[in-house]
């Protein structure tokens, strides 16, 4: 099987299982709805102060959402064989572990960014710098589904691996959050955010270049 | 005569308490483990590989 | 084996175990000699006979452990990766043992520097903690640490614990510069004053403490690996005759002295 034939048929058996799974799997976007009212209800509704940590804000909602999710990402399958099953089928394992990651996007990433318009009128974000905030959104989950799959491979093994992939994954996190934030804020403040979201994009290029190969250099030593 | 002599004290005195317990702490284990090799070894002599 | 090398013969043998067991207890007693010295010298120095800073005062003096703990932070870490790297291709167990034992060692000097550098904050510029560019890096590069301790230590079988904290320290080496530009730029973003060590121009007076307690730290940290190194293997080898010829030496004459 080619790599590109691989890459369509787990993307399509991934995004199958997800539709039938139903409802479950929109739960990490509940949470994200959750995380981002709990703000003003801790801080208060004074509109000033949350149009300032707005952007800020929605970005680590996403984050954290995210995390709570990317356990999800290799576990069933390593749990049942097919992982194993994949990985021995001749597909190069950065083709399997791309292919998953592009689901997952698809599935948890892609739908933060189309909620977000409803997260900025929540934390009372202009309505000029929503598109910046879906941009930097929509460049920066990929890149954070792609960071955060190699801590999901190299913890499937452990029991509590999941309460672990926070701690691996925070310091990966940490530029993507600046940058993604940055774009919005300098957005809100009439600055340029092209640096910002050019930062967004490059670190989503190096990503898809670099991540599909550490995610399958782990997959393998999990599996073993 | 120092007038940030705390701070200096303060910083000085963490950083040998954590070199010195980080330098200790192999070598209290490594004499918990050799004991425990050696009581292994004189039950059961050198060969018997449990 | 007639005509070989002997420095290829050395370090051929040094990656056999009790070798490189032996070798290093040799090798230990004069390294933590030396950092005794350095040390003893670097921090009379930096304490008493180097001068106050000409803006921050006496509290200046916290910067010879500071700042020789930060680089000693980051240069065990490349160290790591450069053994994981090792270890990952090619397979060999040395090298993953002295790269997850150098891993307490490089958190004990993050965890200095994070103190320190608090320490030094208080009466400097008048907080315990800011979100300056050093500090934050310091803190994820603690997190760095933790990540690949916790790792390893979750993982059961030894060897696959040894490639997958390689493989998560690597990735995190990568990650470490762009963490280390984008906390800086995110700070110049955030806080227009410029806090931090006016790096650049130190005077020679009080550069030298500097170095030494720098070398210092080296010695320590060489110290350190070995005795952690050696204590690891003796560990992973329990069953291994080399070591219970080494602890109970007269139980036994097994002529079977190498690992395997």
């Amino acid at each position: 099987m080619s790599a590109l034939t691989g890459f369509n048929t787990i993307l399509r058996r991934d995004l199958l299982i997800a539709v039938r799974k139903g409802p479950e799997v929109l739960m990490p976007l509940a949470f994200l709805l959750v995380v981002v009212s709990l703000f003003p209800l801790g801080i208060g509704p004074g509109p000033a102060l949350l149009e300032r940590m707005g952007g800020g804000v929605i970005w680590i909602s996403a984050l954290l959402a995210t995390v709570i999710s990317l356990d999800t990402l290799f576990r069933s399958d390593f749990e049942d064989g097919s992982l194993d099953q994949l990985l021995t089928s001749g597909i190069p394992a950065s083709v399997i572990a791309l292919a998953k990651i592009t689901a997952y996007w698809l599935v948890t990433g892609l739908p933060i960014v189309l909620l977000s318009p409803l997260l900025a009128l929540w934390m009372n974000v202009p309505t000029d710098t929503w598109g910046i905030l879906m941009v930097s959104l929509a460049l920066g989950t990929p890149v954070l589904s792609l960071l955060g799959a190699v801590a999901a491979a190299l913890t499937l093994g452990l029991k509590r691996g999941g309460q672990f992939l926070a701690l691996l994954v925070f310091p990966l996190y940490v530029p993507v959050l600046i940058t993604g934030t940055g774009a919005v804020m300098a957005a809100s403040d009439r600055l340029p955010y092209t640096p910002f979201l050019g930062l967004l994009l490059a670190g989503l290029l190096v990503s898809l270049a670099v991540m599909p190969l550490a995610t399958g250099a782990a997959l393998r030593i999990s599996v073993s | 005569m120092f007038e940030h002599s705390v701070y200096i004290a303060a910083a000085y005195s963490v950083t040998t308490l954590v070199l010195a317990w980080c330098a200790l702490a192999p070598v209290l284990r490594a004499k918990k483990v050799r004991s425990q090799i050696a009581r292994v070894v004189t039950r059961t002599g050198v060969d018997n590989k449990q | 084996m007639s005509s070989k090398n002997p420095l290829i013969v050395f370090f051929h043998k040094l990656g056999s175990a009790p070798h490189f067991y032996r070798i290093s207890g040799k090798l230990i007693p004069w390294l933590w000699a030396i950092f005794v010295v350095l040390a003893a010298a670097g921090t009379y120095w930096g304490l008493f006979r180097a001068p106050p800073d000409y803006l921050q005062g006496e509290s200046a003096r916290i910067m010879y452990v500071h700042v020789p703990a930060a680089w000693l932070s980051m240069m065990i870490y490349a160290l790591m990766a450069i053994m994981g790297f090792i270890a990952l291709v090619w397979r060999i167990r040395l090298a993953e043992i002295l790269m997850i034992s150098s891993a307490p060692i490089g958190a004990a000097f993050t965890i200095i520097a994070l103190a320190t550098g608090s320490l030094w904050g208080r009466p400097t510029w008048g907080t315990y903690w800011v979100w300056d560019a050093r500090l934050t890096s310091e803190l994820v590069l603690l997190f760095l640490y933790l990540g690949a301790m916790g790792l390893h230590s979750a993982i059961d079988e030894p060897r696959k614990a040894a490639r997958a904290t390689s493989l998560l320290v690597l990735v995190g080496v990568i990650n470490l510069p762009i963490i280390h530009y984008s906390v800086e730029w995110w700070n110049t973003l955030h806080q227009p004053a410029s806090i931090g060590v006016k790096g650049n121009s130190i005077d020679p007076s009080m550069l030298w403490p500097l170095l030494i307690n720098a070398t210092a730290a080296k010695f320590y940290y060489g110290a350190n690996l070995l005795t952690r190194t050696r204590l690891r293997l003796m560990e992973q080898d329990s069953r291994k005759n080399w070591v219970r010829n080494i602890l109970v030496p007269n139980k036994g004459q097994s002529t079977d002295g190498g690992d395997h």
